[in-house]
Protein backbone atom coordinates (compact mmCIF):
# COMPACT_ATOMS: atom_id res chain seq x y z
CA UNK A 1 0.00 0.00 0.00
CA UNK A 2 1.62 2.98 -1.05
CA UNK A 3 1.28 7.02 0.04
CA UNK A 4 -2.04 7.07 -2.53
CA UNK A 5 -3.66 3.91 -1.49
CA UNK A 6 -4.21 6.08 2.33
CA UNK A 7 -7.08 8.54 1.10
CA UNK A 8 -6.62 10.97 3.65
CA UNK A 9 -10.95 10.84 4.57
CA UNK A 10 -11.11 12.52 7.56
CA UNK A 11 -9.38 15.43 6.15
CA UNK A 12 -11.69 16.06 3.44
CA UNK A 13 -14.51 15.90 6.25
CA UNK A 14 -13.06 18.54 7.51
CA UNK A 15 -12.63 21.04 4.53
CA UNK A 16 -16.44 20.32 3.78
CA UNK A 17 -16.96 22.11 7.17
CA UNK A 18 -14.63 24.71 6.81
CA UNK A 19 -12.51 23.48 9.78
CA UNK A 20 -9.72 22.67 7.87
CA UNK A 21 -6.33 23.73 9.43
CA UNK A 22 -3.19 25.91 7.66
CA UNK A 23 -1.04 22.94 8.28
CA UNK A 24 -3.93 20.40 7.35
CA UNK A 25 -4.67 22.13 3.83
CA UNK A 26 -1.09 21.55 2.78
CA UNK A 27 -1.47 17.79 4.05
CA UNK A 28 -4.39 17.44 2.34
CA UNK A 29 -3.07 19.53 -1.10
CA UNK A 30 0.04 17.15 -1.18
CA UNK A 31 -2.39 14.32 -1.41
CA UNK A 32 -4.45 15.58 -4.43
CA UNK A 33 -1.58 16.40 -6.25
CA UNK A 34 -0.62 12.32 -6.06
CA UNK A 35 -4.65 10.96 -6.11
CA UNK A 36 -6.30 11.05 -8.88
CA UNK A 37 -9.63 9.45 -7.02
CA UNK A 38 -9.69 12.12 -4.45
CA UNK A 39 -9.38 14.78 -6.89
CA UNK A 40 -11.96 13.65 -8.57
CA UNK A 41 -13.96 13.25 -5.31
CA UNK A 42 -13.39 16.44 -4.45
CA UNK A 43 -14.54 18.22 -7.97
CA UNK A 44 -17.33 15.18 -8.05
CA UNK A 45 -18.89 17.03 -5.01
CA UNK A 46 -18.47 20.42 -6.25
CA UNK A 47 -20.64 19.25 -9.45
CA UNK A 48 -23.07 18.05 -6.86
CA UNK A 49 -23.35 20.76 -4.87
CA UNK A 50 -24.02 22.60 -7.96
CA UNK A 51 -26.48 20.10 -9.08
CA UNK A 52 -28.24 20.55 -5.53
CA UNK A 53 -29.03 24.12 -5.78
CA UNK A 54 -31.57 23.01 -8.48
CA UNK A 55 -33.85 21.48 -5.64
CA UNK A 56 -33.60 24.39 -3.15
CA UNK A 57 -36.99 25.09 -3.68
CA UNK A 58 -39.26 22.98 -1.02
CA UNK A 59 -42.10 21.50 -2.65
CA UNK A 60 -45.64 21.73 -1.38
CA UNK A 61 -47.69 19.33 -1.08
CA UNK A 62 -51.14 20.64 -1.20
CA UNK A 63 -54.05 19.46 -3.34
CA UNK A 64 -54.74 22.82 -5.75
CA UNK A 65 -58.28 22.07 -5.20
CA UNK A 66 -57.92 22.37 -1.48
CA UNK A 67 -56.37 25.73 -2.04
CA UNK A 68 -58.65 26.75 -4.25
CA UNK A 69 -61.34 25.97 -1.80
CA UNK A 70 -59.80 27.43 1.24
CA UNK A 71 -58.78 30.88 -0.87
CA UNK A 72 -62.47 31.23 -2.26
CA UNK A 73 -63.42 31.02 1.61
CA UNK A 74 -60.90 33.34 2.94
CA UNK A 75 -60.05 35.90 0.39
CA UNK A 76 -62.55 35.74 -3.09
CA UNK A 77 -61.03 38.57 -4.63
CA UNK A 78 -57.31 37.68 -3.59
CA UNK A 79 -57.88 33.79 -4.30
CA UNK A 80 -58.63 34.56 -7.99
CA UNK A 81 -55.72 36.17 -9.10
CA UNK A 82 -53.63 33.45 -6.93
CA UNK A 83 -55.75 30.68 -8.33
CA UNK A 84 -54.80 31.52 -11.53
CA UNK A 85 -51.21 31.05 -10.68
CA UNK A 86 -51.59 28.02 -9.10
CA UNK A 87 -52.63 26.50 -12.20
CA UNK A 88 -49.57 26.83 -13.64
CA UNK A 89 -47.43 24.02 -15.00
CA UNK A 90 -46.06 22.62 -11.83
CA UNK A 91 -42.76 21.36 -12.00
CA UNK A 92 -42.70 17.34 -12.91
CA UNK A 93 -40.36 16.45 -9.90
CA UNK A 94 -43.85 17.37 -7.89
CA UNK A 95 -45.76 14.83 -9.39
CA UNK A 96 -45.50 12.22 -6.86
CA UNK A 97 -46.51 13.76 -3.98
CA UNK A 98 -49.67 15.58 -5.61
CA UNK A 99 -50.70 12.17 -7.10
CA UNK A 100 -50.12 10.99 -3.46
CA UNK A 101 -52.13 14.14 -1.90
CA UNK A 102 -54.68 12.96 -5.00
CA UNK A 103 -55.34 9.56 -4.30
CA UNK A 104 -55.67 10.05 -0.44
CA UNK A 105 -58.70 13.00 -1.02
CA UNK A 106 -59.43 9.91 -3.76
CA UNK A 107 -59.84 7.40 -0.92
CA UNK A 108 -61.53 9.40 1.16
CA UNK A 109 -63.83 11.04 -0.81
CA UNK A 110 -64.55 7.26 -1.71
CA UNK A 111 -65.12 6.28 1.68
CA UNK A 112 -66.90 8.87 2.61
CA UNK A 113 -69.45 8.83 -0.38
CA UNK A 114 -69.71 5.19 0.12
CA UNK A 115 -71.13 5.41 3.10
CA UNK A 116 -73.24 8.48 2.35
CA UNK A 117 -74.42 6.75 -0.89
CA UNK A 118 -75.20 3.31 0.75
CA UNK A 119 -76.46 4.21 4.16
CA UNK A 120 -77.88 7.47 3.59
CA UNK A 121 -78.63 8.56 0.25
CA UNK A 122 -79.49 5.83 -1.50
CA UNK A 123 -82.02 5.41 1.14
CA UNK A 124 -83.77 8.80 1.53
CA UNK A 125 -83.15 10.25 -1.73
CA UNK A 126 -85.73 10.72 -4.45
CA UNK A 127 -84.23 9.09 -6.64
CA UNK A 128 -83.18 6.24 -4.87
CA UNK A 129 -84.35 2.95 -5.62
CA UNK A 130 -85.54 3.00 -2.03
CA UNK A 131 -85.04 -0.24 -0.70
CA UNK A 132 -86.96 -1.58 1.90
CA UNK A 133 -85.95 -0.75 5.27
CA UNK A 134 -84.05 -3.30 7.54
CA UNK A 135 -81.90 -4.20 4.35
CA UNK A 136 -78.35 -4.30 4.80
CA UNK A 137 -76.65 -1.79 3.80
CA UNK A 138 -74.47 -4.15 1.66
CA UNK A 139 -77.73 -4.46 -0.27
CA UNK A 140 -78.50 -1.36 -0.38
CA UNK A 141 -75.32 0.18 -2.11
CA UNK A 142 -75.39 -2.54 -4.31
CA UNK A 143 -78.57 -1.03 -5.83
CA UNK A 144 -77.54 2.51 -5.79
CA UNK A 145 -77.72 4.32 -8.38
CA UNK A 146 -73.65 4.72 -9.83
CA UNK A 147 -74.11 8.23 -11.80
CA UNK A 148 -76.55 9.66 -9.35
CA UNK A 149 -74.17 9.04 -6.37
CA UNK A 150 -71.04 10.73 -8.08
CA UNK A 151 -73.03 14.66 -7.26
CA UNK A 152 -72.09 14.31 -3.77
CA UNK A 153 -68.41 13.86 -4.66
CA UNK A 154 -68.51 15.62 -7.92
CA UNK A 155 -66.45 19.14 -6.17
CA UNK A 156 -62.91 18.04 -6.22
CA UNK A 157 -63.50 15.00 -8.33
CA UNK A 158 -62.40 16.59 -12.20
CA UNK A 159 -59.08 17.98 -11.02
CA UNK A 160 -57.80 15.11 -9.28
CA UNK A 161 -58.78 12.13 -11.56
CA UNK A 162 -56.48 12.26 -14.30
CA UNK A 163 -53.45 12.82 -11.95
CA UNK A 164 -54.98 9.97 -9.67
CA UNK A 165 -54.91 6.98 -12.03
CA UNK A 166 -51.40 6.55 -11.98
CA UNK A 167 -50.83 7.38 -8.33
CA UNK A 168 -51.61 3.87 -7.63
CA UNK A 169 -48.71 2.30 -5.99
CA UNK A 170 -48.11 4.94 -2.57
CA UNK A 171 -52.12 5.62 -2.44
CA UNK A 172 -52.86 1.74 -2.41
CA UNK A 173 -49.91 1.47 0.41
CA UNK A 174 -51.25 4.19 2.40
CA UNK A 175 -54.99 3.63 1.57
CA UNK A 176 -53.28 -0.53 3.08
CA UNK A 177 -51.92 0.49 5.98
CA UNK A 178 -54.40 3.13 7.31
CA UNK A 179 -57.68 2.32 6.36
CA UNK A 180 -58.65 5.56 8.35
CA UNK A 181 -57.85 7.57 5.63
CA UNK A 182 -61.51 9.48 5.32
CA UNK A 183 -59.75 11.64 7.63
CA UNK A 184 -58.17 13.55 5.02
CA UNK A 185 -58.85 16.91 5.39
CA UNK A 186 -60.79 19.93 3.41
CA UNK A 187 -62.37 19.27 0.34
CA UNK A 188 -63.74 15.94 1.22
CA UNK A 189 -65.09 17.50 4.76
CA UNK A 190 -66.23 20.30 2.49
CA UNK A 191 -68.28 17.84 0.06
CA UNK A 192 -69.56 15.72 3.07
CA UNK A 193 -71.07 18.70 4.74
CA UNK A 194 -72.74 19.99 1.63
CA UNK A 195 -74.07 16.26 1.05
CA UNK A 196 -74.92 16.71 5.29
CA UNK A 197 -76.80 19.50 4.68
CA UNK A 198 -78.20 18.47 1.74
CA UNK A 199 -79.83 15.72 3.95
CA UNK A 200 -80.83 17.51 6.94
CA UNK A 201 -82.71 20.23 4.55
CA UNK A 202 -86.41 19.85 3.96
CA UNK A 203 -87.34 18.03 0.69
CA UNK A 204 -89.84 20.27 -1.30
CA UNK A 205 -90.79 17.74 -3.72
CA UNK A 206 -91.73 15.60 -0.72
CA UNK A 207 -93.11 18.23 1.49
CA UNK A 208 -91.13 16.37 4.19
CA UNK A 209 -87.48 17.08 5.87
CA UNK A 210 -85.42 14.20 4.11
CA UNK A 211 -83.58 13.70 7.34
CA UNK A 212 -86.14 12.98 9.76
CA UNK A 213 -86.76 10.83 11.78
CA UNK A 214 -86.33 7.14 10.56
CA UNK A 215 -82.81 7.88 9.57
CA UNK A 216 -81.72 9.63 12.48
CA UNK A 217 -79.00 7.15 13.45
CA UNK A 218 -77.53 6.54 9.94
CA UNK A 219 -76.95 10.85 9.33
CA UNK A 220 -75.89 10.84 13.42
CA UNK A 221 -73.31 8.22 11.89
CA UNK A 222 -72.39 10.34 8.83
CA UNK A 223 -72.43 13.21 10.91
CA UNK A 224 -69.87 11.92 13.49
CA UNK A 225 -67.48 10.64 10.92
CA UNK A 226 -67.98 14.23 9.29
CA UNK A 227 -67.48 15.95 12.98
CA UNK A 228 -64.43 13.69 13.64
CA UNK A 229 -62.82 14.44 10.42
CA UNK A 230 -62.99 18.56 10.51
CA UNK A 231 -61.31 17.81 14.07
CA UNK A 232 -58.55 15.76 13.05
CA UNK A 233 -58.05 17.94 9.77
CA UNK A 234 -58.15 21.34 12.39
CA UNK A 235 -56.06 20.06 15.02
CA UNK A 236 -53.52 18.54 12.34
CA UNK A 237 -53.54 21.86 10.85
CA UNK A 238 -52.82 23.66 14.14
CA UNK A 239 -50.03 21.77 15.12
CA UNK A 240 -48.46 21.97 11.51
CA UNK A 241 -48.94 25.99 11.88
CA UNK A 242 -47.12 25.79 15.80
CA UNK A 243 -44.22 23.68 13.82
CA UNK A 244 -43.84 26.00 10.94
CA UNK A 245 -43.73 29.04 13.27
CA UNK A 246 -41.25 27.51 15.58
CA UNK A 247 -39.40 25.84 12.39
CA UNK A 248 -39.32 30.02 11.06
CA UNK A 249 -37.77 31.17 14.64
CA UNK A 250 -41.15 32.76 15.65
CA UNK A 251 -40.73 31.00 19.48
CA UNK A 252 -43.56 32.96 20.95
CA UNK A 253 -46.13 32.46 18.06
CA UNK A 254 -45.41 28.54 18.18
CA UNK A 255 -45.84 28.52 22.09
CA UNK A 256 -49.28 29.73 21.58
CA UNK A 257 -50.35 27.56 18.86
CA UNK A 258 -49.22 24.84 20.64
CA UNK A 259 -51.00 25.98 23.99
CA UNK A 260 -53.85 26.34 21.70
CA UNK A 261 -54.00 23.32 20.33
CA UNK A 262 -53.72 21.55 23.97
CA UNK A 263 -57.09 23.89 24.82
CA UNK A 264 -59.05 23.46 21.34
CA UNK A 265 -58.17 19.64 21.24
CA UNK A 266 -57.10 17.99 24.50
CA UNK A 267 -57.54 14.63 23.25
CA UNK A 268 -55.86 14.30 19.56
CA UNK A 269 -52.28 12.92 19.39
CA UNK A 270 -51.19 16.37 17.57
CA UNK A 271 -51.75 17.31 21.43
CA UNK A 272 -50.35 14.44 22.70
CA UNK A 273 -46.86 15.60 20.24
CA UNK A 274 -47.07 18.97 20.84
CA UNK A 275 -46.48 18.34 24.76
CA UNK A 276 -42.86 17.28 23.77
CA UNK A 277 -42.39 20.05 22.17
CA UNK A 278 -43.80 22.67 24.03
CA UNK A 279 -41.55 21.46 26.66
CA UNK A 280 -38.46 21.12 24.21
CA UNK A 281 -39.20 25.02 23.70
CA UNK A 282 -39.12 26.18 27.32
CA UNK A 283 -36.42 24.23 27.80
CA UNK A 284 -34.11 25.69 25.25
CA UNK A 285 -35.63 29.07 26.43
CA UNK A 286 -34.47 28.61 29.85
CA UNK A 287 -37.38 27.72 31.78
CA UNK A 288 -36.72 23.97 32.33
CA UNK A 289 -39.38 23.91 35.63
CA UNK A 290 -42.01 24.38 32.89
CA UNK A 291 -40.31 22.09 30.55
CA UNK A 292 -39.32 18.78 33.45
CA UNK A 293 -43.38 19.54 34.19
CA UNK A 294 -44.34 19.18 30.09
CA UNK A 295 -41.86 16.32 30.00
CA UNK A 296 -43.29 14.51 32.65
CA UNK A 297 -46.94 14.95 31.23
CA UNK A 298 -45.76 13.74 28.20
CA UNK A 299 -43.81 10.65 29.42
CA UNK A 300 -47.18 9.92 31.47
CA UNK A 301 -48.84 8.56 28.32
CA UNK A 302 -48.78 4.83 27.53
CA UNK A 303 -45.97 4.49 25.10
CA UNK A 304 -45.33 8.47 24.11
CA UNK A 305 -43.97 8.05 20.28
CA UNK A 306 -41.44 10.27 21.49
CA UNK A 307 -40.83 8.32 24.71
CA UNK A 308 -36.73 8.77 24.38
CA UNK A 309 -36.26 12.20 23.80
CA UNK A 310 -38.89 13.39 26.15
CA UNK A 311 -36.45 11.14 28.58
CA UNK A 312 -33.62 13.03 27.18
CA UNK A 313 -35.46 16.31 27.82
CA UNK A 314 -36.05 15.47 31.11
CA UNK A 315 -33.15 14.31 32.13
CA UNK A 316 -31.74 17.59 30.90
CA UNK A 317 -34.06 19.78 32.18
CA UNK A 318 -33.07 17.95 35.90
CA UNK A 319 -29.56 19.15 35.11
CA UNK A 320 -30.54 22.57 34.30
CA UNK A 321 -32.21 22.83 37.45
CA UNK A 322 -28.97 21.55 39.33
CA UNK A 323 -30.40 18.26 40.65
CA UNK A 324 -27.84 16.29 39.27
CA UNK A 325 -28.35 12.79 40.89
CA UNK A 326 -32.48 12.81 39.60
CA UNK A 327 -30.60 14.02 36.40
CA UNK A 328 -28.14 11.08 36.78
CA UNK A 329 -30.71 8.50 37.29
CA UNK A 330 -32.95 10.19 34.42
CA UNK A 331 -29.57 9.38 31.79
CA UNK A 332 -29.35 6.21 33.39
CA UNK A 333 -33.16 5.53 32.47
CA UNK A 334 -32.67 6.56 28.92
CA UNK A 335 -29.33 4.25 28.63
CA UNK A 336 -31.34 1.41 29.87
CA UNK A 337 -34.95 1.92 28.20
CA UNK A 338 -32.82 2.75 24.52
CA UNK A 339 -29.77 1.06 24.88
CA UNK A 340 -27.70 0.91 21.75
CA UNK A 341 -29.62 4.45 20.42
CA UNK A 342 -27.74 7.90 19.92
CA UNK A 343 -29.76 8.59 23.18
CA UNK A 344 -27.96 5.86 25.09
CA UNK A 345 -24.68 7.33 23.73
CA UNK A 346 -25.20 11.20 24.68
CA UNK A 347 -26.62 9.49 28.17
CA UNK A 348 -22.98 7.62 28.50
CA UNK A 349 -21.53 11.01 27.83
CA UNK A 350 -23.24 13.64 29.91
CA UNK A 351 -23.20 10.93 33.08
CA UNK A 352 -19.66 11.38 32.26
CA UNK A 353 -19.53 14.95 32.40
CA UNK A 354 -21.58 14.50 35.94
CA UNK A 355 -18.65 12.09 37.41
CA UNK A 356 -21.52 9.51 37.21
CA UNK A 357 -20.32 7.19 34.77
CA UNK B 1 -21.02 20.98 3.37
CA UNK B 2 -23.30 17.63 3.64
CA UNK B 3 -25.41 17.20 0.64
CA UNK B 4 -27.93 15.36 2.44
CA UNK B 5 -28.86 15.35 6.18
CA UNK B 6 -26.63 12.45 7.65
CA UNK B 7 -28.44 9.67 9.71
CA UNK B 8 -27.04 10.76 12.99
CA UNK B 9 -25.29 14.07 12.79
CA UNK B 10 -27.50 16.60 13.76
CA UNK B 11 -25.01 19.85 13.86
CA UNK B 12 -26.71 22.74 15.50
CA UNK B 13 -29.97 22.63 18.00
CA UNK B 14 -32.35 23.59 14.34
CA UNK B 15 -31.77 20.38 13.03
CA UNK B 16 -31.73 18.37 16.09
CA UNK B 17 -35.50 20.00 16.69
CA UNK B 18 -36.21 18.98 13.53
CA UNK B 19 -35.02 15.40 13.90
CA UNK B 20 -36.83 15.36 16.85
CA UNK B 21 -39.96 16.39 15.02
CA UNK B 22 -39.36 14.04 11.48
CA UNK B 23 -38.66 11.41 14.16
CA UNK B 24 -42.27 12.06 15.54
CA UNK B 25 -44.16 11.91 12.42
CA UNK B 26 -42.00 9.31 10.61
CA UNK B 27 -43.19 7.11 13.65
CA UNK B 28 -46.53 8.23 13.51
CA UNK B 29 -46.70 7.54 9.70
CA UNK B 30 -45.18 4.05 10.35
CA UNK B 31 -47.93 3.15 13.01
CA UNK B 32 -50.54 4.18 9.77
CA UNK B 33 -51.93 7.59 10.29
CA UNK B 34 -52.40 8.57 7.09
CA UNK B 35 -51.88 12.66 7.64
CA UNK B 36 -48.22 11.79 9.34
CA UNK B 37 -47.22 10.24 6.14
CA UNK B 38 -48.07 12.64 4.10
CA UNK B 39 -46.72 15.44 6.69
CA UNK B 40 -43.62 13.23 6.95
CA UNK B 41 -43.06 12.92 2.42
CA UNK B 42 -43.84 16.44 2.10
CA UNK B 43 -40.31 16.63 4.39
CA UNK B 44 -38.45 13.90 3.07
CA UNK B 45 -38.96 14.29 -0.85
CA UNK B 46 -36.52 16.89 -1.51
CA UNK B 47 -33.65 14.71 -0.08
CA UNK B 48 -35.20 12.02 -1.55
CA UNK B 49 -35.20 13.48 -4.85
CA UNK B 50 -31.78 15.12 -4.84
CA UNK B 51 -30.39 11.56 -3.86
CA UNK B 52 -31.95 10.38 -6.91
CA UNK B 53 -31.22 12.94 -9.17
CA UNK B 54 -27.18 12.13 -8.09
CA UNK B 55 -27.61 8.70 -8.23
CA UNK B 56 -29.31 8.85 -11.90
CA UNK B 57 -28.93 11.97 -13.46
CA UNK B 58 -31.51 14.64 -14.01
CA UNK B 59 -32.20 13.82 -17.20
CA UNK B 60 -33.22 10.10 -16.74
CA UNK B 61 -35.92 8.84 -17.93
CA UNK B 62 -37.19 7.19 -14.92
CA UNK B 63 -35.97 9.98 -12.56
CA UNK B 64 -39.67 10.50 -11.45
CA UNK B 65 -40.64 6.99 -11.27
CA UNK B 66 -37.75 5.91 -9.30
CA UNK B 67 -38.62 8.81 -6.73
CA UNK B 68 -41.83 7.26 -6.27
CA UNK B 69 -40.13 3.92 -5.78
CA UNK B 70 -38.28 5.35 -3.65
CA UNK B 71 -41.27 7.08 -1.70
CA UNK B 72 -42.98 3.41 -1.97
CA UNK B 73 -39.73 1.79 0.10
CA UNK B 74 -39.55 4.41 2.63
CA UNK B 75 -43.06 4.33 3.38
CA UNK B 76 -42.65 0.51 3.74
CA UNK B 77 -39.41 0.76 5.70
CA UNK B 78 -41.02 3.15 8.45
CA UNK B 79 -42.39 0.31 10.28
CA UNK B 80 -39.11 -0.97 11.27
CA UNK B 81 -37.54 2.81 11.78
CA UNK B 82 -36.18 2.82 15.08
CA UNK B 83 -35.93 6.09 15.49
CA UNK B 84 -31.76 5.12 16.28
CA UNK B 85 -30.37 8.09 13.30
CA UNK B 86 -32.15 11.03 11.38
CA UNK B 87 -35.15 9.91 9.86
CA UNK B 88 -34.06 12.06 6.25
CA UNK B 89 -30.80 10.06 6.66
CA UNK B 90 -32.56 6.84 6.93
CA UNK B 91 -35.04 7.47 3.86
CA UNK B 92 -31.98 8.96 2.05
CA UNK B 93 -29.79 5.40 2.16
CA UNK B 94 -33.51 3.76 0.98
CA UNK B 95 -33.40 5.70 -1.86
CA UNK B 96 -29.90 5.79 -2.31
CA UNK B 97 -30.29 1.52 -2.57
CA UNK B 98 -33.22 2.11 -4.73
CA UNK B 99 -31.39 4.43 -7.07
CA UNK B 100 -28.63 2.23 -7.51
CA UNK B 101 -30.61 -0.49 -8.08
CA UNK B 102 -32.55 1.03 -11.18
CA UNK B 103 -29.58 2.34 -12.60
CA UNK B 104 -27.96 -1.49 -12.26
CA UNK B 105 -31.27 -2.53 -14.00
CA UNK B 106 -31.23 -0.14 -16.69
CA UNK B 107 -27.70 -0.80 -17.69
CA UNK B 108 -28.10 -4.60 -17.98
CA UNK B 109 -31.74 -2.98 -20.46
CA UNK B 110 -29.39 -0.95 -22.33
CA UNK B 111 -26.66 -3.79 -22.49
CA UNK B 112 -29.50 -6.87 -24.01
CA UNK B 113 -30.44 -4.08 -26.74
CA UNK B 114 -27.67 -2.31 -27.91
CA UNK B 115 -23.58 -2.09 -27.29
CA UNK B 116 -22.56 0.19 -25.01
CA UNK B 117 -20.14 1.90 -27.57
CA UNK B 118 -23.09 2.82 -29.56
CA UNK B 119 -25.10 4.61 -26.79
CA UNK B 120 -26.12 7.89 -29.01
CA UNK B 121 -28.39 11.09 -28.00
CA UNK B 122 -30.99 8.50 -26.42
CA UNK B 123 -28.79 8.24 -23.88
CA UNK B 124 -29.76 10.14 -20.70
CA UNK B 125 -26.20 10.74 -19.46
CA UNK B 126 -25.72 12.18 -22.59
CA UNK B 127 -24.71 15.95 -22.86
CA UNK B 128 -26.82 18.74 -23.76
CA UNK B 129 -26.66 22.26 -24.90
CA UNK B 130 -25.31 24.55 -21.75
CA UNK B 131 -24.47 21.88 -19.89
CA UNK B 132 -20.95 21.31 -18.10
CA UNK B 133 -18.97 18.89 -20.32
CA UNK B 134 -16.69 18.03 -17.28
CA UNK B 135 -19.00 18.37 -15.12
CA UNK B 136 -21.09 15.50 -16.51
CA UNK B 137 -18.34 13.58 -17.77
CA UNK B 138 -16.99 13.21 -13.95
CA UNK B 139 -20.70 12.38 -12.72
CA UNK B 140 -21.30 10.26 -15.07
CA UNK B 141 -17.79 8.33 -14.32
CA UNK B 142 -19.12 8.10 -11.08
CA UNK B 143 -22.43 7.02 -11.83
CA UNK B 144 -20.88 4.32 -13.92
CA UNK B 145 -18.75 3.18 -11.23
CA UNK B 146 -21.49 3.04 -8.89
CA UNK B 147 -23.04 0.78 -11.12
CA UNK B 148 -20.10 -1.96 -11.57
CA UNK B 149 -19.05 -1.49 -7.86
CA UNK B 150 -19.77 -4.41 -5.47
CA UNK B 151 -22.97 -3.43 -3.27
CA UNK B 152 -20.99 -2.78 -0.07
CA UNK B 153 -18.66 -0.51 -1.89
CA UNK B 154 -21.16 1.33 -3.80
CA UNK B 155 -22.68 2.02 -0.85
CA UNK B 156 -20.31 3.53 1.17
CA UNK B 157 -18.83 5.48 -1.97
CA UNK B 158 -22.38 6.79 -2.82
CA UNK B 159 -23.04 7.61 0.55
CA UNK B 160 -19.76 9.16 1.08
CA UNK B 161 -19.45 11.09 -2.49
CA UNK B 162 -23.12 11.76 -3.71
CA UNK B 163 -24.33 12.03 -0.31
CA UNK B 164 -21.16 14.03 1.60
CA UNK B 165 -21.21 12.15 4.92
CA UNK B 166 -18.55 11.28 7.28
CA UNK B 167 -17.16 8.09 7.23
CA UNK B 168 -18.58 7.78 11.11
CA UNK B 169 -21.93 8.63 9.32
CA UNK B 170 -21.45 5.75 7.05
CA UNK B 171 -20.56 3.42 9.41
CA UNK B 172 -23.42 4.69 11.68
CA UNK B 173 -25.85 4.00 8.60
CA UNK B 174 -24.74 0.72 6.94
CA UNK B 175 -24.33 -0.69 10.73
CA UNK B 176 -20.69 -1.67 9.86
CA UNK B 177 -17.46 -0.78 11.83
CA UNK B 178 -15.74 2.27 10.73
CA UNK B 179 -12.35 0.36 9.72
CA UNK B 180 -14.78 -1.71 7.31
CA UNK B 181 -16.16 1.09 5.52
CA UNK B 182 -12.79 2.90 4.96
CA UNK B 183 -11.73 -0.21 3.47
CA UNK B 184 -14.78 -0.54 1.24
CA UNK B 185 -14.25 3.25 0.70
CA UNK B 186 -10.72 2.64 -0.31
CA UNK B 187 -11.07 -0.55 -2.63
CA UNK B 188 -14.13 1.84 -4.14
CA UNK B 189 -11.03 4.61 -5.31
CA UNK B 190 -8.47 2.08 -5.83
CA UNK B 191 -11.37 1.33 -8.56
CA UNK B 192 -11.98 4.26 -9.57
CA UNK B 193 -8.58 5.07 -9.98
CA UNK B 194 -8.06 2.51 -12.71
CA UNK B 195 -11.24 3.93 -14.54
CA UNK B 196 -9.68 7.18 -14.47
CA UNK B 197 -6.57 5.75 -16.01
CA UNK B 198 -8.88 4.02 -18.92
CA UNK B 199 -10.17 7.35 -19.33
CA UNK B 200 -7.63 9.81 -21.00
CA UNK B 201 -9.96 12.85 -21.23
CA UNK B 202 -11.58 12.56 -17.58
CA UNK B 203 -7.66 12.04 -16.70
CA UNK B 204 -6.64 15.48 -18.62
CA UNK B 205 -9.96 17.00 -16.73
CA UNK B 206 -8.46 16.32 -13.76
CA UNK B 207 -5.21 16.89 -13.95
CA UNK B 208 -6.09 20.45 -15.05
CA UNK B 209 -7.77 21.30 -11.84
CA UNK B 210 -4.09 21.16 -10.47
Amino acid sequence: MNVVDIHPEELIDKLAEGSLTFAERKRLDAHLAQCSSCRFEMAVRGDLVVDALAFEERPALTLPGAVRQERALSAPREGATRQARSLRPRSRRRWPLMMLAAALVLCAGGAMAAVIRGAVVSRWLPWSAGPERGESSARVSATKPVPKAKRVVAGPAPTIEPIASSAVPIASIVAARAPEAAAVPTPVTVALARARSQLAAPDPARGVSVGAPAPVTAVSAASNLVEASATRAASAALFADANRARRDGNIDRAVGLYRALQSRYPNSSETELSRAMLAQLQLERGNPEAALAGFDHYLAADSPILGAEALVGRARALEQLGKSAQAAAAWRQVQSRFPGSVHARLAATRLAALGMR
Amino acid sequence: MSLVMAPNNPSSSASQDDAVELTALARLAGSGDPAATRRFLDRVWPTLSRVVNSVLGARHPEVDDVIQQSLIAVLQALSAFRGECHPAGYASRIALHVALRARRNAAVRRARSQSLAQISAADPDAHWPGCDVSAERRKRALRDLLTDLPEEQADALGLRVMLGWSLEDVAQATGAPLNTVRSRVRLAKEALRRRIEADPVLADQLERLL
